[in-house]
């Protein structure tokens, strides 16, 4: 489960973008907010007048760069050994911020005797099983806990589906903490001295992770490095605050949850997180994918985070009793999920058929996004709905995306414009090359025109929690419709043709609630109407204002329970349009924040443990005595009446097993986690591991990359050799890739329109000097770009804004891409992930595109079959089986 | 034609993208003049017609009828033809008409505009006057005012051109009207020399040569005192229409001379420097091309002005 | 006739009358710049511009590469990796208190409007094309598909019902700033003083604060951080027309160089 989930409680940014006006320093690192989140970007340029230091460490000097206070390069894919650095300085120097981390952390907890930290196994955690390639998590646990639940299955591990923008850090926390009794962890040593202790575990697993070893894996001057790590200190404590932004440079890795890990032990230890100008802001790269894992297009999951039942979840009362937390809000577990099945099934949920808990699908296996495209490449998989997303642009290995989707019985494209995924089997590199033939593909295609934004009414729920409606200006033209009325009417054949069904299978198609309201000659479905049913009601049929009031008897119903109250008072909150200028800088009347409407999640760690802020310039969400309540511009996220001296009783459960002085109050222990004993698979600490294609070895240990990441070996996705396997030589430099300002995603949003297009109308690449004159490359010429998977051809941009890096001793060189273009559209190219092969986080399965190997070389590239020679020659000296 | 000039754009091969100290990527600071090949033409054509007024007044004065018919004819050619080159000029043909819209002292154009209609009033009444209503009188009203008209046609072109942000043009504000005017008279002398009787070919033919002579010498001192900005009348077209209007005006003034009691010769001479004063026209204008498109030429002749405190730095 | 006026904009302002309205303008500061385009494409879509073509220029993220009849902002990157420095500056037409393009305007095509502005009558342009040489910015051009020049209008149509031009609206760091151009100009004269503090930008500068330069000032000023070529501007534009007297006094002249010459060459008997 992943990084922000497991380190503070919920998966969704900690803070919002307006609060980084607070901010007395900023750190983006995996991000290059100023192109891609330019609007959010308005506060960070906010707080540098206002005096604070913006640092951008990326391995490219970017749009971002230009206007931080300071840039810093790193090598794609070193950042862990980057944030390890800025952890050991942190500790070295004595320079966490001590009555939080003691309070608000999980630091004097101490843990099992049988654990065993990287330092010990050279790169390896206890329970690491080799052959099966998966850690048995048991000895990770807090001293004295008994395991519960089976080690292996995870449950509700939640998983992004290998979306090009989904986050790691974005999925919430559920159930996770069942071995959490009530309250404190039983062992504590308040001392921090004791050797067992998450904080003298943490101080002994990042002691090697000093200024000369960032250097040495980084390619970080080490001054530069320091420079960083002094002014985010120097920016945090009682009277200032640090925050931290990132995006998908952080999660396109195999190691990509743990990069997220690392930069929240960082915040926890600065005391960053819950205070305004603090935090850690997840930045999205769409306009709703926080709403698409809240409301999840996600195997895994249900609405509001509720794990997708498993194929051992027999009946209800089994799945509750392994997904409910005994302390925090996860204990209500029951009343979400029954609220939910009350929204879905409405009169035929009842108690005595388990609230139709039976219709539900249960997971059998691995269903994420790849592991569906190997099905179809199998032949396991017939039929596609691809609906906003582009795979054969968008996801890794191109030719393995055309390959599988050519292997299809059916496949329906929604979109605007015929993209890539509706024209591969005319329009593609395979075709060219004869590796597919038209006339041999059997895959029937539906391409169904869309209705874009301002041709429907709806909400987006953007990268910091917030639900914005934006309503319908016009009718969609011709024969485009919008996804409501699709999945609508679709739902609605369907249930017309199985009507009268007496099949038991079919009911959970027939009893669905199924009426929806529709309106206008298209009969479109009343988007108010979903909203309406997603906020959920009480016996009276009155909106909901709050999930506290959902009940597990089956008297109230809710579509996703974190989203209750954004139909509050029969009002559509995410439609609220006042003006900041006409409220505090909190702007709480603009649009609805999940959870009830809060920005700053765990806020209450913005006062100290009596409940005083911790100075007036940093006052947010303090206890006031004589009101007795948390005051403060935003919601309190925490109970509005608990004392900040409340000690639990022994009996307590769910939120009132939290004392008052835990601010993360949907961890069990309430605490922010700096040492994860559950909820990650690949290590309760983050550790540096290599990408999967790297020119070095791990400098730091004798694991090379993540021992437990996802592989899909196969002739149809090499992976290279890294550096002393042999052919490893044959791709010698380090290839990462990126979004522009210009374009969105795969394209098929601007490359389509001729505004857009004319700002970026060709596929380049970015190089270095250096590395233009090692491969003979001309500003404005033409090169081609190799690897095992494909090869591509870019124009050329020979710019110092990239750097060259020596990496443990050895002299680096980096090639960007960025990734846009495709064969359709008002301006083409090739695509660049036709490059990248697919090796996957394992704990959400998202591909690493931002770190691999490559060859370039002056000239376009072949054409026809060709290219495949091309591509066969260089397999060939990597010692990699060839393509037929 | 913005299109064309971004898509054709060649991409210098270079190691890598930089900026300069004193350019953008080498790309133009100013916009280069847009007139097709018709306004080079109208200017020679305008300014020969104005010098042909002038000449052909102080003729009728002179007694030379034959000569003030020959320059009569000759300006009611380019009054008629000039109009037609500028339509023709247009973006927007059909709104020819809103030349005359409003009177603007600020617009060299404007006040061309009505100095032309004005002349080619007078030039075509002079000529109604005299062959359909047979009112000499009118008539000569008419040729003063036309003579009087001519030379602000001859020389307007020149303050039009200067009267812009292209360097080259605007700081030879000095002496274009000079050049512009000798070619004029050269234009005239030459039409003349080729169709007036021989008797009456003394003016035209001394007009012919000491107009190409001035303007050689007044051309040769304009691109002196421009020093780096003139550098362009060396280079690239205008560098080759230049050489060609030097050639074409020597060797038709040798020939002049040394022709000078043949008709032949002196038609054929009268050709080379018609010819000469027109590669003159069309030097000017790509030069102008030329020193827009230089970025080097806008910041060197600004820095220089900033340098010089002849106008207060930025603040 | 005085053919150049100090004031030239508040004099042609003064003649709406009731109708005149304080001088509006832009102020573009480029330290706030993050060169996202944003500008370009709602200009575009806002004028209903076409795109220019689609041609990869090299000359670092610019690929529309200068201002031009169908393109009215334009985003400059100049890369100074010696200075670890990006510079991102969005140019638009300047808007002169002493406008070259509407002096030389033969048409009244241009004209200035109640707010101060300088715009293009499309209807009356009958594409002379003679502001496209005179302008000291190479800002107005001749539009190929229609024939007449076009250049940024401050968006006059949502002035005139009170709204913010397309550009300054669509920016998101408020590097470009709308306003009366006094409140503009003030604000500018801070922001300079403290950007000036930062020790890596004491060359900053206000670009055409006016009046003291060769235009009078501009209605859309820039906070620039290095020297004005460098961003493809003028360091000293000039409106031509300031020595428009002197120019016509050369050419007088040569008209009497005209005359004169002519009648020398006619001295002599009759043949």
């Amino acid at each position: 489960m992943p990084g922000l989930g497991t380190s503070f409680g919920r998966g969704g940014a900690t803070t919002f973008q307006q609060d980084l006006q607070n901010s007395d320093c900023i750190l983006i690192m995996g991000s290059n907010m100023a192109e891609n989140h330019p609007v959010g970007f308005q506060w960070v340029m906010e707080a540098r007048e206002r005096g604070a230091e913006i640092i951008h460490v990326d391995p490219r000097f970017t749009r971002t760069s230009a206007v931080s206070t300071m840039h810093v390069k790193i090598r794609p894919g070193s950042d862990i050994a980057f944030l390890g650095g800025l952890i050991n300085y942190i500790l070295e120097n004595n320079r966490w911020f001590d009555e939080y981390v003691r309070t608000y952390t999980n630091a004097p907890v101490i843990v099992d005797a049988r654990f065993q930290d990287t330092e010990d196994l050279d790169g390896v955690f206890s329970g690491f099983e080799p052959k099966e390639d998966k850690y048995d998590i048991a000895s990770w646990q807090y001293d004295d806990m008994a395991m519960h639940g089976s080690a292996g299955r995870r449950m509700g591990s939640a998983v992004s589906g290998g979306k090009q923008d989904a986050h790691p850090g974005e999925v919430s926390q559920e159930a996770q903490n069942q071995l959490l009794e009530h309250g404190e962890p039983p062992h504590v040593d308040m001392t921090l001295q004791h050797p067992r202790c998450v904080f003298q575990l943490l101080k002994k697993h990042y002691a090697r992770y000093t200024a000369e070893m960032v250097e040495r894996v980084c390619g970080t001057p080490r001054a530069e490095f320091l420079k960083v790590a002094d002014a985010l200190c120097r920016n945090s404590g009682r009277e200032r605050t640090s925050a931290i932004a990132y995006a998908v440079g952080w999660t396109h890795h195999t190691v990509g949850v743990q990069y997220i890990r690392a930069a929240s032990i960082v915040q926890l230890l600065l005391g960053n997180i819950g205070r305004p100008g603090g935090g850690i802001l997840a930045l999205r790269g769409h306009a709703s994918i926080q709403g698409s894992t809240d409301i999840p297009t996600l195997y895994e999951l249900l609405p509001g985070y509720l794990a997708m039942p498993h194929k051992e979840n027999v009946d209800l009362a089994n799945y509750i009793e392994e997904t409910t937390s005994k302390a925090g809000y996860w204990y209500h577990t029951d009343a979400y999920m029954i609220s939910l099945l009350k929204a879905w099934y409405g009169e035929h949920a009842q108690p005595e058929n388990d609230f139709c808990y039976g219709y539900l699908p249960r997971v059998t296996g691995d269903h994420s996004c790849y592991p569906m495209m190997m099905g179809m490449l199998e032949g396991n998989v017939k039929g596609f709905f691809c609906v906003g997303e582009n795979p054969v642009v968008g996801s890794a290995n191109g030719p393995l995306q055309r390959r599988a989707m050519a292997n299809l019985d059916w496949l329906v494209v929604r979109d605007f414009v015929e993209i890539e995924s509706a024209a591969f089997w005319y329009d593609s590199v395979e075709i060219e090359t004869g590796a597919l033939q038209t006339e041999k593909i059997k895959t029937e295609i539906f391409f169904m025109p869309a209705a874009d934004h301002l041709q429907k009414s709806g909400s987006f729920t953007n990268t910091q929690r917030l639900l914005q409606w934006h309503h319908k200006a016009v009718d969609p033209e011709g024969d485009c419709r919008s996804e409501l009325w699709f999945y609508y009417h679709l739902g609605r054949k369907i249930r017309e043709k199985l009507a009268g069904s007496n099949d038991p299978k079919n009911r959970a198609v027939t009893e669905l609630t199924w009426n929806y309201p529709t309106e206008g000659r298209l009969a479109e479905p009343d988007a108010h109407a979903v909203l309406r049913e997603v906020n959920g009601w009480g016996p009276d049929g009155k909106a909901l204002d709050a999930y506290t009031k959902l009940k597990p008897d089956g008297s109230t119903a809710c579509g996703c329970w974190i989203y209750c109250g954004c139909f509050k008072d029969e009002q559509n909150q995410a439609a609220r349009r006042k003006s900041r200028h006409e409220q505090d800088w909190v702007a709480a009347e603009w649009g609805w924040a999940w959870p009830a409407n809060r920005r700053i999640l765990y806020n209450r760690a913005s006062a100290d443990p009596a409940g005083k802020p911790w100075s007036e310039r940093k006052k947010y969400v303090y206890w006031d005595e004589a009101k007795g309540q948390w005051n403060g511009p935003d919601v309190p996220d925490f109970e509005k009446d608990k004392r900040p001296d409340y000690v639990p009783p022994d009996e307590a459960v769910g939120e009132q097993a939290i004392d008052g002085k835990s601010p993360f109050i949907m961890q069990g222990d309430g605490k922010g986690w700096l040492f994860a004993p559950d909820g990650l698979v690949d290590g309760p600490f983050p550790a540096h591991y290599e990408p999967e294609e790297s020119p070095v070895n791990n400098p730091l240990y004798a694991q090379q990359s993540n021992p437990v990441r996802e592989q899909w070996p196969s002739a149809n996705n090499p992976m290279h050799w890294s550096d002393g396997k042999p052919g490893a030589d044959a791709f010698p430099y380090v290839g990462t890739t990126y979004r522009l300002t210009e374009h969105h995603t795969a394209g098929g949003m601007s490359r389509s329109v001729p505004h857009l297009s004319e700002l970026q109308p060709e596929m380049f690449v970015e190089v270095s000097p250096a590395l233009a004159e090692e491969r003979n490359l001309e500003n404005g010429g033409w090169a081609t770009v190799i690897t095992a998977r494909s090869a591509i051809e870019a124009r050329v941009l020979v710019t110092e804004r990239v750097p060259d890096y020596v990496v443990d001793g050895r002299p680096t060189k980096v090639v960007g891409l960025p990734y846009h273009w495709g064969v359709k559209g008002v301006v083409r190219g090739d695509s660049v992930n036709d490059l990248v092969g697919i090796s996957a986080d394992p704990n959400v399965h998202i591909q690493e595109t931002k770190a691999f190997t490559c060859d370039i070389r002056a000239g376009r590239r072949p054409r026809g079959p060709a290219l495949r020679d091309l591509v066969n020659d260089y397999r060939a000296r990597a010692h990699l089986p060839l393509e037929e | 034609m913005n299109t064309l000039s971004r898509a054709s754009e060649p991409v210098a091969p270079e190691r890598a993208v930089q900026s300069s100290p004193d350019s953008y990527y080498g790309r133009p600071i100013l916009k280069p003049h847009v007139w097709t090949p018709f306004v080079p033409w109208y200017f020679w054509i305008g300014g020969t017609t104005g010098a042909a007024c002038v000449h052909g007044l102080i003729a009728r004065i002179r007694g030379d009828d034959e000569l003030a018919e020959v320059q009569r004819w000759v300006a009611f050619g380019g009054i008629v033809t000039s109009p037609v080159l500028l339509i023709l000029d247009l973006g927007v043909r059909h709104r020819f008409l809103n030349m005359l819209r409003v009177f603007k002292p600020t617009s060299p154009m404007s006040v061309g505009s009505w100095v032309l209609s004005a002349l080619g009033a007078a030039v075509t009444g002079s000529l109604v006057a005299d062959k359909v209503l047979g009112a000499p009188a009118l008539a000569r009203v008419c040729d003063v005012a036309a003579a009087g008209l001519g030379p602000v046609l001859t020389t307007y072109t020149a303050v039009l051109v200067s009267n812009t942000a292209t360097p080259v043009w605007h700081e030879a504000h000095a002496e274009l009207p000079l050049v512009f005017a000798s070619s004029g008279i050269a234009g005239a002398g030459a039409c003349a020399t080729a169709f007036a009787p021989a008797a009456q070919r003394r003016s035209a033919r001394r007009m012919m040569i000491a107009g190409a002579i001035a303007m050689g010498v007044t051309a040769r001192e304009m691109e002196k005192r421009l020093g780096v900005l003139g550098e362009p009348y060396s280079r690239g077209t205008a560098g080759a229409f230049k050489r060609a209007s030097s050639m074409l005006a020597l060797s038709g003034v040798a020939l002049a001379l040394i022709g000078r009691s043949s008709t032949l010769a002196n038609r054929v001479a009268a050709l080379l420097v018609a010819g000469a004063g027109v590669c003159e026209r069309f030097a000017v204008l790509d030069a102008g091309k030329q020193s827009a498109e230089g970025p080097k030429y806008v910041v060197h002749q600004q820095r220089e002005t900033l340098q010089n405190g002849e106008r207060k730095p930025l603040r | 006739m005085e053919l150049f006026e100090p004031t030239a904009a508040s004099a042609e302002v003064a003649t709406y009358g009731e109708r005149a309205q304080p001088r509006k303008g832009f102020f573009t500061d480029t330290t706030l710049c993050i060169g996202c385009k944003a500008c370009e494409v709602a200009c575009k879509e806002w004028n209903q511009l076409p795109a220019d073509g689609y041609a990869f220029t090299a000359q670092s993220y610019d690929n529309t590469g200068e201002l031009n009849g169908t393109t009215w902002r334009h985003v400059a990157f100049v890369e100074q990796p010696q200075k670890s420095r990006w510079l991102m500056e969005s140019d638009v037409c300047k808007h002169c208190t002493h406008a070259a393009c509407l002096d030389v305007c033969p048409t009244g095509a241009l004209v200035r409007t109640e707010f101060g502005t300088v715009i293009v009558q499309e209807d009356v342009c009958n594409g002379c094309g003679y502001c496209v040489p005179a302008c000291p910015f190479g800002v107005i051009d001749k539009r190929p598909e229609d024939g007449h020049v076009g250049k940024c209008t401050l968006c006059y149509d949502r002035l005139r019902d009170g709204e913010t031009p397309a550009c300054a609206k669509a920016c998101p760091t408020e590097s470009i700033q709308y306003g009366d151009l006094d409140d503009l100009r003030r604000r500018a004269d801070e922001r300079l003083e403290k950007v000036r503090a930062d020790e890596r930008f004491t060359d900053a500068s206000l670009y055409l604060r006016g009046p003291d330069d060769g235009i009078g000032g501009a209605g859309a000023f820039f906070l620039l951080l290095d020297r004005p070529e460098v961003y493809g501007l003028p360091p000293d534009p000039v409106d031509t027309t300031r020595d428009l007297g002197k120019m016509w006094r050369r050419a007088a002249y040569a008209m009497a160089a005209i005359v004169g010459t002519i009648a020398l060459c006619s001295v002599g008997p009759r043949a």
